[in-house]
């Protein structure tokens, strides 16, 4: 499938991470899984979402913070995984670890693009402010309908670039890959996955939950040992 | 108020945060929630709508699914003191004030227990789970999971800020939320256990170096996040350093 067409899909659906909706489906689960299908690629997909998606659950945007913009950090790191997959083969960890590096620095940029939209949006804050108050002239509704617009433009531009970069980046990476032997990257699957659990105790802080955690991962190991 | 008005709250309230901005933060997504009520109550009276748009345009954040109370209760304001003809004021004091709640309740149930819950179970779901139409009714399953209690605060927290007004405030408890809570602690921490027992057990016969990297993994990112708040190095150092211990063996 065309990338513009990718492109335009995504950025319609990352807009639930805050902009509208918020019904969640723009988690990496989510997102990878659509992409699947449209890439007809569902297996390496969901595998790429199941293995990023723990890792952005322990960001909180709590009050005015700012977090790692990882739902659209994912879209980009999917299609590139799902693109090169059969094209790095025997080398589909060190796919992964690339992809995976090239999300989380694709979710930091994008973070910095939110700021921007942040201060952008003042603007039509002071628009609607100023048109009612000193013009007598409604204008919530365009203000509302013109931030989500910019956003989603943004959205569209910034999958594209992300894509294309993370392409050249990838290509290249392909003529030098054979260099290092394939069991190198055997482990990053497991470390992503270790990350994302080891994050998530910025969820479950209390000590009665990570004992709880400690002590029933131990009961499930020995039930799943002896099964 | 006619159901009607209040469905479209409701569906505004969707947009809430759609021109969030560093000023007024949430005000605009509140203002072009509650705008349909201004419409109804003072159509005939272009100045009273005026001012009622900008007293909506005032600062005011809060978690997006909580505000409907806000939303729900300034409805139920507007209409009583428009009825009654008193000034509004004490409305806007009072929506300044909810401000605090709505946003503590949100985030401590949904960002800190229902998502990472329902995503946890979503990935030992999908680790678990080799067919692909298995994985997608799980998904579907997830997504039904994390918006029933969504939209269950959203339609209640509009019904209920409108009948209850200042009376709200006896439901912005989190103890008022003890069931969901309880709920979702329950599926996050098992869901989370469950997936450590099922990799631990993966390589703990197989292959040790993994084992060795996973619970490393697991240390280095809770250390770099919970500790020092340090969000992009616990995402990319555990893979980097799984892939320094691959190039030694």
């Amino acid at each position: 499938m065309n990338l513009f067409i990718l492109s335009a899909i995504f950025s319609v659906i990352c807009l639930d991470r805050k902009h509208a909706f918020q019904v969640a489906i723009s988690q990496p689960l989510v997102t990878c899984t659509i992409l699947g299908f449209l890439l007809d690629a569902p297996t390496e997909a969901m595998y790429f979402g199941m293995i990023v998606q723990l890792v952005w659950l322990s960001n909180l945007p709590i009050g005015a913070a700012k977090t790692p913009e990882g739902d659209i950090g994912s879209v980009v790191g999917c299609i590139l995984y799902v693109k090169f997959y059969d094209k790095f083969l025997i080398y589909g960890q060190f796919l992964l670890f690339v992809t995976f590096l090239i999300t989380v620095f694709s979710s930091f940029l994008a973070n910095l693009i939110e700021s921007l939209t942040r201060k952008v949006n003042i603007w039509f804050y002071n628009y609607v402010y100023k048109t009612i108050k000193f013009k007598d002239k409604e204008r919530v509704g365009l203000a509302i309908t013109g931030a989500i617009s910019i956003q989603l433009i943004l959205n569209f531009v910034f999958i594209i670039f992300s894509v294309l970069s993370g392409k050249i980046v990838l290509e290249n990476l392909m003529k030098i890959v054979e260099k290092v032997s394939p069991d190198t990257w055997q482990f990053v699957n497991v470390a992503i996955l270790g990350s994302g659990i080891g994050m998530l105790s910025n969820v479950f802080k209390d000590k009665k939950s990570k004992r709880i955690i400690a002590s029933l991962s131990i009961v499930f190991l020995f039930i799943l040992i002896s099964i | 108020m006619k159901n009607t008005i209040l469905f479209k709250i409701l569906w505004r309230s969707f947009f809430i945060q759609g021109c969030w901005n560093y000023k007024s933060l949430i005000s605009v997504g509140f203002c072009f929630s509650i705008l349909p009520v201004g419409k109804a109550l003072f159509k005939n009276n272009p100045k009273k709508l005026k001012k009622f748009i900008i007293r909506h345009l005032g600062f005011i954040n809060g978690h997006p699914y909580f505000l409907s109370y806000a939303l729900g209760t300034i409805a139920g304001l507007e209409e009583e003191f428009n009825d009654e003809g008193k000034e509004t004021g004490q409305i806007i004091k009072f929506k300044e004030a909810m401000i605090g709640p709505l946003g503590a309740l949100g985030d401590q149930l949904f960002w800190m227990k229902i998502k990472p819950a329902v995503f946890t179970l979503g990935v030992l779901c999908f680790f678990l789970m080799e067919s692909i139409s298995y994985k997608i009714i799980g998904l579907i399953a997830l997504l039904m999971l994390y918006n029933a209690p969504h939209l269950y605060i959203r339609i209640k927290g509009i019904k209920t800020g409108y009948t209850e007004k200042f009376l709200v405030v006896k439901h912005l408890k989190i103890e008022k939320f003890n069931k969901i809570y309880f709920f979702y602690t329950v599926i996050g921490i098992l869901s989370v256990s469950l997936l450590i027992g099922l990799l631990t057990e993966k390589f703990i016969f197989t292959n040790i170096y993994a084992l060795t990297i996973f619970f490393t993994s697991i240390t280095i990112s809770s250390i770099l996040k919970a500790k020092l708040s340090k969000t992009y190095l616990a995402m990319a150092i555990p893979p980097v350093f799984a892939v320094i211990v691959g190039l030694i063996l």
